[in-house]
């Protein structure tokens, strides 16, 4: 019962900072689902692993906002398009809002947790 | 049956009464993924899929067969019935309502919660209002048939909770991540 409520606390904070993290790499270049995977697992230093299970209802709910957008796109002829997802303006108006906010917050929680694992 | 195939079998299945466009849209971009990559996606298809299924919410068709399914179960839920059929069981009736309209808030949220119980409300209500004009009515054909206030204040009060326990259970229901 303990590590269940353990788990369901790390997933509710990844998914918090999922999105916005999303968002931040996504205002970088225009992605696709699977690279995004990857993508962000490097640009974190493995610091925000993720599978397709929170990846796609998370870029779900950043479209059903309003603050991506999703493009077709036939890279390889004779193959399929992929979708590829972009930030909106209005996704750019509240990565800007949500990186005012974190970065402080960041901040203060690493000042708060140094030398924790000393003691 | 490729492994593909499978795994997007699953990811339909726990897309259950997403409509069809959202879900072909989805599995689509899947089956791209993994020609593309060659692997298919990690973790659990069903509950993608039911996650998938909490951001495209249930399609308009599934929304409005619940709505409509409520007014007949809130109509047989209605008390007043036994005058017509005494051993009719309207109080379980009610408590199928009460479940159908729970059910309602959990696949479709707090409106489809709302819209639902307010179907199931208002036959409630007429059949209430027609009960109390036409009271003289039925004693005649029937062994004065009555209706203490408490019944009727009961009648009133689960009628008036069936839309407020939808709305309030659809934003409240934990649904799977």
């Amino acid at each position: 019962m303990r590590v269940a409520r353990k788990v369901d606390a790390v997933s509710e904070l990844r998914r918090g900072a999922l999105e916005l993290a999303l968002l931040a790499y996504l205002n970088k270049k225009p992605d696709f689902g699977g690279a995004m995977i990857s993508g962000l697992a490097e640009a974190t230093a493995q610091g925000l692993v993720i599978t397709e299970g929170s990846l796609y209802p998370a870029l779900g709910r950043l479209e059903k906002k309003g603050l991506l957008t999703p493009e077709l796109r036939r890279e390889v002829e004779g193959r399929k398009p992929r979708k590829y997802y972009a930030v909106t303006e209005q996704g750019v108006l509240r990565l800007e809002e949500l990186k005012a906010a974190w970065i402080p917050l960041a901040d203060g929680m690493t000042l708060l947790f140094r030398g924790d694992d000393d003691e | 049956m490729s492994e593909l195939d499978d795994y997007l079998r699953q990811v339909r299945k726990g897309m259950r009464f997403v409509s069809g466009f959202n879900k072909t849209s989805f599995c689509n971009e899947l089956a791209v993924q993994a020609e593309y990559t060659g692997v298919l996606p990690s973790g659990d298809p069903r509950a993608l899929g039911k996650a998938m299924r909490q951001v495209y919410g249930i399609s308009m068709f599934i929304r409005v067969v619940l709505i409509l399914t409520a007014f007949p179960l809130g109509l047989l839920s209605t008390p007043m019935i036994v005058a017509w059929f005494p051993d009719f069981p309207a109080t379980l009736f009610l408590l199928l309502t009460l479940l159908w309209v729970l059910l309602a808030s959990y696949y479709g949220g707090r409106w489809s919660g709302l819209f639902t119980g307010l179907s199931a409300a208002v036959p409630r209500i007429v059949g209430l209002v027609a009960f109390t004009f036409a009271l003289d009515f039925i004693n005649e054909y029937f062994d004065s048939y009555q209706v203490s206030e408490g019944v009727l204040g009961a009648v009133v009060l689960t009628s008036i909770m069936l839309p407020v326990i939808g709305f309030l259970a659809g934003g409240r229901i934990r649904r799977p991540d």
